[in-house]
C-alpha cells in the first residue's frame, strides 16, 4: 500500500504547483512592489523639486517667510499613487551655508536661504498606499518593512529670493 | 546503436541543467540590466532636480543683480553644486561682471569626486555648461554626465544623461496709470497746513508780497477735504484754490497790490487761480505751478511770472527762521508727488527692463478729469458757483475728461530703450511729459485707458500687469472703483497700487483696500505716506513681478 501510493503519479502536477505558486507569486509581486517602489522613489524627488522651485519663485517674506503657507504650493503638485497629500511634505527654511535653521525668516543679509523640501511615503494620512500592500510577513506577525510599510523620501533644496522687499513706513 | 539512441532519448536525466544554464544565462544579465536602467532613471531624475534648481537660482539673481551675468553663473554654479554635493553654498566660480554685462556669457564646469559630488554618483564627472542672455533675461543651464553602470558597462556611453533647464523672465506687459488730478501736487502740503490750523505763518511787518507766496492747491470746501492759508494767515478751508499769499496776520491783502514785475494781483485773469481775502470777496486767478521742484521751473514751459514767484518764495523763505524755514524744511521732501512718480517710474524702468529687452514691455497712461468739479456743479449750480467765486472758466470745462498722453508700447519702448542704454542713461522719456496735474481723480477712467493698451499688446500669453499709482479717494463712487478692478483681474490682469496716504483720511484708505483687494481681487495695496518713498514702492512691485521657469 505505501509503496503503491509513492509510485503513484495522481495528483503530483496540484501539489507541486501548490508548492510552486506561491513562490512564483510572491516573486512576481515583489517584482511589481520593487517597481512600484522605484517608481514612488522618483516621483518623491520630481514632487520635491517642482514644489521648492514653486516655493522659490512664489514665496515672499512679508516681511518674513510664511512657512506654513508653503503647502499652498504642495498642493498643486499631486502624483497619483505617490504623492496624494500635502501632509508628505515638510519644509525647511536654512541660510544657504547650513549654518542653521531660519524660522520663518531670512538667514542674514549676507546670504542667500535656502528652502529645503522633503516628501515622505506613505502618506500619513492614507495607509493603503504602503509599499508592498499585502504583506506576506503579516502572516506571521513580522511584516518585512514593519507595520508602516516601506518608508521613502525625497528631497530638494532651492535659493529662496533675497527679497528687496522694503518695510514701508 | 539505435537501442542506444531510444535509450538516451527516454532518459531525462540532466534535461534541466542545460535549460537552467541557459535561462540563468539569460536571465542574470537581464537582471544586471533592469537594476542598470533603474540606476540610470533615479540618476536622471536627480540631474533634472539639480539642474532646475540651478536654473531658477541663476534666473532669481539674474533678476536681482541687474543682469550681472557673473553673478547669475556664480548662483547658477552654487546650486548645482548644492544639489549634487554637499548641500552647501560654498565656493566661488564666477566674478561678477557688472550690471548687464556681458550680453551672453557661457560657462563650463565639470564636478568630481574631489568637488565632493555623492558617492550616489560613484565618481561619474559631472558637466555643467551655463549660458546667460540678457535678451529675455534668460539662464539655460545643461548638465552630462556619462553612468557608471553597476553590471552591464558597456551601456555606460549609451546611457549618458544631458538635461537642459532654462529660466526666465516671463514676458510682462506693464501699463503705468499715474493720477494726475488736482490734488496730486500738493496734496502734502495741504496736509502739513492743515495741520498748523490758525498758525501765522506769514512774514513779519509789511514787506512785500512776493516772497511769502506759497504756491499751494487746495480744493473742496463742500467736502471739507483740505485746508488753505488765507491772506490774513490763516488756515481755513475753501474750494479750488490754486494759490496762496500768506501775508501777516490780520493785514488784508490791499485792492492795488501788485507782483514786483508790476502785475497786479487782482485781475480777473480766467488763466489764474483766485486767491482770496478774510472776507472771500475778492479773487485772484491763476494756474498754479505744477509739481515741479523750483529748480526745475526755469526749464517750463510756464509764465516767467510763476517762476519768479516760486523761486522768490525759495529764496526768502528763511525771512523768519522760527516759522516758514522749518516749515518749509518739513514739507521740502514731500512738496511733489508727481515730480516723484517720475522718479518712481523710471526707477522702476531701469531696474527691470535692463533684466531683459525683449522680456518686458511698459507703457504709460495718465489720468485726471474734472468729474468731481462736475458733480459740484450738479450739487451748488451756477448762482452758487458766483456766490463762492469759483471761476466761470472751470464751469466751461463741464463735461470733461482727460486722458492725458495715451501711449501705445511701441512709442514708450522706443523712448524707454533711448533713456536706458548704459542703465540710467538721458530722460528722454515720456515720463517726463507729465501734463500738469489738475482736476478730479477718475480712476476708472486710467484704469480703462490702460485696458486699452495692455490690448494692443501683440504678444499672447504674456503677463498683462497694471500698476496705478494715485492719492486714494476716485471723484467717482468707491464701489464703482472696485467693480471695475474686479472686472480686470477676472479677465487675468494683475493690478498693483501705490497709494499716498497724506491727504486722505483713514476711512478712505479703509475703502480703497477693501475695493481694491476684496471686491477687486488687485494685489494688497502699497499705502506710502511719504513720496520718497515711490521709489521704493515701484521696486517692491519689481520685484514681486518675480520669475517663471519656462521649460
Amino acid at each position: 500500500m505505501k509503496k503503491y501510493i509513492i509510485r503513484r503519479n495522481t495528483g503530483a502536477v496540484l501539489a507541486e504547483a501548490a508548492l510552486t505558486i506561491p513562490v512564483f507569486l510572491l516573486l512576481i509581486f515583489s517584482v511589481m512592489e520593487l517597481s512600484r517602489a522605484l517608481y514612488v522613489y522618483n516621483i518623491l524627488g520630481v514632487a520635491a523639486q517642482q514644489v521648492a522651485a514653486k516655493i522659490a519663485i512664489n514665496a515672499k517674506r512679508t516681511p518674513a517667510y510664511n512657512i506654513g503657507g508653503f503647502t499652498t504650493y504642495a498642493d498643486q503638485v499631486r502624483f497619483p499613487g505617490a504623492v496624494v497629500d500635502s501632509t508628505q511634505f515638510s519644509f525647511n527654511v536654512t541660510d544657504a551655508l547650513n549654518n542653521g535653521t531660519v524660522v520663518n525668516g531670512q538667514a542674514n543679509g549676507a546670504t542667500s536661504t535656502k528652502v529645503v523640501v522633503t516628501v515622505i511615503f506613505p502618506p500619513p494620512a492614507d495607509s493603503s498606499l504602503k509599499i508592498p500592500i499585502i504583506d506576506p510577513g503579516n502572516l506571521i506577525g513580522m511584516p518585512v518593512f514593519g507595520a508602516g510599510g516601506l518608508m521613502l523620501s525625497g528631497s530638494a533644496t532651492c535659493f529662496l529670493e533675497r527679497s528687496r522687499r522694503p518695510t514701508l513706513n | 546503436m539505435k537501442s542506444q539512441i531510444r535509450k538516451l532519448q527516454r532518459n531525462a536525466t540532466g534535461t534541466i541543467m542545460p535549460l537552467a544554464i541557459t535561462f540563468i544565462a539569460a536571465l542574470i544579465p537581464l537582471a544586471g540590466l533592469s537594476v542598470d536602467i533603474g540606476y540610470f532613471g533615479i540618476l536622471r531624475s536627480s540631474m533634472e532636480k539639480a539642474t532646475e534648481a540651478a536654473a531658477v537660482a541663476g534666473a532669481q539673481e539674474y533678476f536681482r543683480n541687474k543682469a550681472d551675468a557673473g553673478k547669475a553663473v556664480n548662483a547658477t554654479t552654487r546650486a548645482f553644486k548644492m544639489n549634487i554635493a554637499d548641500d552647501t553654498m560654498v565656493g566661488n566660480f564666477y566674478n561678477a561682471t557688472g550690471p548687464g554685462q556681458p550680453s551672453t556669457l557661457t560657462y563650463t564646469k565639470t564636478f568630481t569626486q574631489a568637488d565632493g559630488i555623492k558617492a550616489f554618483y560613484r565618481e561619474s564627472p559631472i558637466t555643467l555648461t551655463v549660458m546667460t542672455s540678457l535678451d529675455r533675461g534668460k539662464i539655460s543651464v545643461t548638465s552630462n554626465l556619462t553612468p557608471k553602470p553597476f553590471f552591464i558597462t558597456f551601456l555606460a556611453d549609451a546611457a549618458m544623461i544631458s538635461i537642459t533647464k532654462e529660466a526666465e523672465l516671463p514676458p510682462i506687459d506693464v501699463a503705468f496709470v499715474i493720477d494726475l488730478s488736482g490734488s496730486m501736487r500738493f496734496a502734502t502740503f495741504g496736509t502739513y497746513i492743515g495741520s498748523a490750523y490758525r498758525q501765522v505763518v506769514g512774514m513779519s511787518g509789511l514787506g512785500t508780497l512776493f516772497p511769502d507766496v506759497v504756491l499751494f492747491q487746495a480744493q473742496d470746501q463742500l467736502y471739507g477735504r483740505n485746508s488753505m492759508i488765507t491772506a490774513n494767515g490763516f488756515v481755513t478751508t475753501i474750494a479750488s484754490i490754486t494759490d496762496v499769499v500768506i501775508n501777516t496776520a490780520g493785514f488784508d491783502i490791499p485792492g492795488n497790490a501788485a507782483y514786483t514785475t508790476g502785475m497786479a494781483i487782482y485781475t480777473n485773469d480766467p488763466d489764474r487761480g483766485f486767491i482770496t481775502n478774510a472776507d472771500m470777496a475778492s479773487g485772484l486767478y491763476r494756474n498754479a505751478l505744477s509739481g515741479r521742484r523750483i529748480s526745475e521751473l526755469a526749464g517750463l514751459a510756464i509764465a516767467n511770472e510763476d517762476k519768479n514767484l516760486a523761486q522768490s518764495y525759495a529764496n526768502n523763505r528763511s525771512l523768519d527762521p522760527n516759522v516758514i524755514t522749518n516749515y518749509f524744511n518739513m514739507l521740502a521732501p514731500y512738496i511733489e508727488p508727481i515730480a516723484s512718480a517720475s522718479y518712481g517710474v523710471k526707477t522702476f524702468i531701469d531696474t527691470v527692463r535692463i533684466y531683459g529687452t525683449a522680456a518686458l514691455k511698459v507703457g504709460l497712461v495718465s489720468f485726471a478729469s474734472s468729474s468731481y468739479k462736475t458733480d459740484t456743479s450738479t450739487v451748488i449750480g451756477t448762482s452758487e458757483y458766483a456766490g463762492n467765486g469759483l471761476s466761470k472758466r472751470i464751469r466751461t470745462r463741464y463735461p470733461y475728461l482727460s486722458l492725458v498722453s495715451p501711449s501705445s508700447f511701441d512709442t514708450i519702448i522706443q523712448k524707454i530703450t533711448i533713456m536706458s542704454t548704459g542703465g540710467n542713461g538721458t530722460l528722454a522719456s515720456p515720463i517726463d511729459t507729465f501734463s500738469f496735474s489738475d482736476g478730479g481723480t477718475n480712476i476708472n477712467a486710467g484704469l480703462d485707458n490702460a485696458k486699452w493698451t495692455l490690448d494692443r499688446s501683440d504678444r499672447r500669453g504674456s503677463e498683462k500687469i497694471i500698476i496705478l499709482f494715485t492719492d486714494g479717494a476716485p471723484s467717482h463712487s468707491f464701489s464703482a472703483l472696485g467693480t471695475k478692478v474686479k472686472s480686470f483681474t477676472d479677465a487675468g490682469i494683475k493690478i498693483y497700487s501705490v497709494v499716498l496716504t497724506l491727504a486722505v483720511s483713514q476711512s478712505t484708505i479703509d475703502q480703497f483696500k477693501y475695493q481694491l483687494e476684496t471686491v477687486g481681487r488687485a494685489e494688497p495695496v502699497i499705502f506710502i505716506n511719504n513720496p520718497a518713498k515711490l521709489k521704493e514702492a515701484f521696486l517692491q512691485i519689481a520685484d514681486e513681478l518675480g520669475l517663471k521657469l519656462v521649460n
